[in-house]
């Protein structure tokens, strides 16, 4: 590492004029976390320094010089700008280009506009808020649920434009908090948990019915609850490597914050007049039953988690709050709530019959177990709300409370406590 | 060896899309009524049933899988066949003559042959709308829709919106005195249909039995039937007034070998003494029964006056109108207790519901021979013999 600062450092001005460039190119580059001159700040200027003199290697006389003048460190934040050291004005100055990014680390310093045990809502400019998860892994529990509650309330209150949800972890969520709904689960604890799985819904539905628009902004893992939040947003910005998927049968739930209910809608959407209709909801449940994921955003949109118009994807990881942020803007000039949804064409037993089949083959054929085709069964229920003599419309509040009973009555099954135990302790899903 | 039928029953027929069948399935309805009629026959193991011949005008969709093997398995159980068999509106009789003919080669020796429709569930079309090219680009009037075919037998015949009005009010007044004094009630066999659905944001279940036709309005008058719009021709005569009903139901016989019959001591209730096609042009489909009659009479070795009773598919009361005209029927023996104008017209199940209200209308009127009739799709005719015994 100490040959690492030596040497870039004595880079410049040969390879570059200000050494942020260097750690951009680094970090765009090559992928690394950070840059040199980064990782330096992390250890300290002088230390750094010193750690160079010790193995004999050579300090520029750039670094000595900003050392000497009282610099403690390359770079440097203020009001939600990050500076770096300019060599020449010898004085710390913004990076330019920032105008295009928000980088929610460099708001730290600032008090935030409000906290739970598990968010942070920043004051990002131009009348956006920003909500970041800061649970282990961006998990959402109880504090995240709040989080999201509490900030829209006062986003709508308090006369902004509106929110995004987003960090800059390496992801953007999990999922919702295993431990605990394992917990309710082995306590078999039903009213604990339909009052839980009942907030995750209501929260979820928060997101799409509030008087300000709420956009998403991703990176890395988008699972589950994490992908249900993003599918109720107005919209989201996702970065190109997102993973996004509602990955809960391979915990032998199905998703119960409103995700199911939304492929069950969108399928809805997706009907026109003539249609035969069953081949789009097999798509709808073919991505939940198999717990399929995106690898990237692209295949987001294939995979029913984003929809074309909606969504946008984002290549740099690094933008996507800021875009976001203007997409806040570009929805806040002309928003109007939107009203819960009635209008729902669910297929009843016309739907179930082919799913039904569709779940025996996989069984017939070896692709599943007896608890996967349980599972999927439980899924297929509610994407066809449930098992009514013909298609018929119905409403979110209704699509819910199947969901939110077939979500319960996984919880009671033994295999699909067993499934979220492994998973809390091997981090890998279990085949049971 | 001489074949028998032995036992008719059928649903009642539903109102299609808002009836009581629009979200019951016509194989459910079928197995109900196989079910009902095996029941009668107690003494019958149904796993010799040789095999279920079903009609179906639209077998896709909810009426796909093969229609007829799925009914065979769930009635009669798993060494019982099933076929599924598609003249369109012909099919159920079709199906009958199929049975009747097998026994007579001596190709089987008990059969239950029928037809069940729902036209609630499958599209007129299918699902997939894919006409020949060739079809379509010189011979359109292959396919043309039944309505236009209704609306160029009228022009060519010389058939008036008001005799077709008037023929369809007559059609319901029978209808309703029919079902008044129960003339189907022992015929047709009812039907519980559970109703599953969402009010109020909670599943509701609401249970009927269906045992009366929903088709029939009493109340119709010339003038109310006067007052409809034409549906294919702004310049036709054709409204939703004078044309058959959409519907559901089913229904089916037991055919069997006079073997049979000595072996459990039956008593037939009546046997098909012929049944016969032809073809028409297309464009005028509802002329059908011109070509099949004079074949189904001269392979019976009768004429039209030792026909007592005509059951003859009221596709369009134009259509029935402009071959009574043509004097293939004798006007006076056609559709006593009213026709598919008021009672609706369950397509692939058409041909077997008439034979069985043909049969028992034989019965109470003490009449030797009856005649089902109807026009076909694609311009053809269909004519079947009954004798009651």
């Amino acid at each position: 590492m100490v040959s690492l600062f030596s040497y870039a450092s004595n880079r410049i001005p040969e390879i570059a004029d200000s050494f942020f460039r260097i750690d951009d190119a680094i970090r765009a580059g090559f992928a690394w976390e950070l840059g040199p001159f980064e990782y330096w700040d992390i250890i300290g200027l002088e230390k750094g320094v010193h750690l160079i003199e010790e193995s004999g290697e050579k300090v520029p006389s750039w670094v000595t010089e900003m050392l000497s003048a009282g610099f403690t460190s390359f770079y440097s934040k203020q009001d939600g700008k990050k500076l770096y050291y300019d060599q020449i004005l010898k004085a710390y100055q913004p990076i330019p280009g920032q105008d295009s990014l928000v980088i929610l680390d460099n708001y730290r310093s600032k008090s935030p506009v409000h906290k739970t045990s598990e968010t942070i809502l920043h004051d990002i400019g131009e009348g956006v808020l920003c909500l970041e998860f800061t649970s282990p892994h961006n998990s959402i529990g109880e504090g995240v649920l709040m989080g999201i509650q509490e900030s829209i309330q006062l986003a709508e209150d308090g006369g902004w434009k509106g929110l995004v949800i987003g960090n800059q972890a390496t992801n953007f969520s999990v999922g919702a908090n295993l431990m605990m709904i394992g917990m309710l689960a082995y306590q078999q604890d039903y009213d604990q948990l339909n009052m839980a799985v009942n907030a995750f819904q209501q929260t979820t539905l928060r997101c799409r019915y509030s008087a300000i628009p709420v956009v998403a902004a991703t990176q890395g893992y988008v699972f589950g609850g994490g992908c249900e939040i993003l599918m109720h947003c107005d919209a989201s910005v996702v970065s190109a490597e997102s993973y996004i998927g509602l990955v809960e049968a391979g915990i032998g739930l199905i998703p119960g914050g409103g995700g199911t209910k939304e492929y069950a809608l969108r399928a809805s959407d997706l009907f026109f007049e003539g249609d035969v209709q069953i081949p789009t909801l097999i798509e709808k449940f073919k991505a939940i039953a198999l717990a399929s994921v995106a690898t990237s955003a692209y295949e987001g949109f294939k995979n029913g988690s984003l929809i074309k118009g909606r969504d946008e994807v984002v290549l740099n990881k690094d933008r996507a709050i800021a875009y976001a942020q203007q997409k806040v803007l570009q929805l806040a000039r002309n928003y109007t709530q939107p009203i819960l949804r009635d209008d729902i064409t669910v297929l009843g037993r016309t739907g179930l019959a082919p799913l039904y089949l569709a779940a025996n083959e996989l069984k017939l054929g070896h692709f599943a177990s007896e608890h996967d085709i349980k599972i999927a069964r439980k899924i297929a229920y509610v994407l066809c709300g449930g098992d009514l003599s013909g298609t018929q419309q119905v409403s979110e509040q209704y699509l819910l409370d199947v969901e939110r009973e077939a979500f319960l009555s996984l919880c009671g099954e033994q295999k699909t406590q067993e499934r979220i135990q492994y998973m809390l302790q091997n981090n890998k899903p279990l085949r049971n | 060896m001489e074949a028998y039928i032995i036992k008719a029953y059928r649903s009642a027929v539903g109102k299609a899309k808002k009836g009581s069948f629009k979200n019951f399935r016509s194989d459910d309805i079928a197995v109900k009524v196989i079910e009902h009629l095996m029941a009668q026959v107690p003494e019958l193991d149904p796993h010799i049933v040789d095999d279920v011949i079903v009609g179906c005008a639209n077998p896709e969709g909810e009426q796909g899988f093969q229609i007829g093997r799925q009914i065979s398995l769930r009635a009669l159980g798993i060494p019982v066949p099933g076929v599924t068999v598609n003249r369109y509106c012909a099919s159920g009789l079709e199906s009958i003559s199929m049975a009747v003919a097998k026994i007579r080669a001596g190709m089987g020796h008990i059969f239950i042959a029928g037809g069940a429709e729902s036209m609630s569930q499958i599209p007129m079309t299918g699902y997939k709308l894919a006409p020949n090219y060739d079809v379509a680009n010189q011979t359109p009037n292959y396919l043309t829709g039944m309505g236009i075919t209704a609306e160029a037998v009228a022009k060519k015949y010389g058939i008036s919106r008001e005799d077709a009005d008037t023929f369809s009010v007559s059609s319901h007044q029978k209808a309703a005195k029919a079902i008044q004094e129960g003339k189907f009630k022992d015929e047709i066999v009812p039907i519980e249909v559970t109703d599953v659905s969402v009010k109020n944001n909670k599943r509701v279940e609401t249970t009927t039995l269906v045992s009366v036709d929903e088709g029939v309005r009493p109340d119709t008058t010339l003038a109310s039937l006067a007052a409809l719009k034409p549906v294919f021709d702004t310049k036709g005569i054709i409204t939703a007034g004078n044309a058959s009903q959409t519907s559901d139901g089913a229904a089916f016989v037991l055919v069997a070998s006079e073997e049979m019959v000595k072996l459990f001591n039956w008593q037939p209730i009546a046997r098909m003494v012929s049944c016969s096609v032809g073809g028409v042009d297309p464009l005028y489909m509802g002329m059908g029964p011109c070509a099949a009659i004079p074949k189904a009479l001269k392979s019976a070795g009768l004429s039209l006056s030792d026909i007592d009773m005509v059951e003859l598919n009221e596709a369009f009361a134009a259509q029935a109108l402009a071959v009574i005209k043509e004097g293939c029927l004798n006007p006076e023996s056609v559709n006593v207790n009213g026709g598919a104008v008021a009672l609706g017209h369950p397509l692939g199940c058409t041909g077997a519901k008439l034979t069985t209200q043909l049969i028992n209308e034989l019965g109470r009127q003490n009449k030797k021979y009856g005649m089902v009739t109807a026009c076909v799709g694609g311009g053809q005719g269909i004519a079947g013999i009954y004798e009651k015994l």
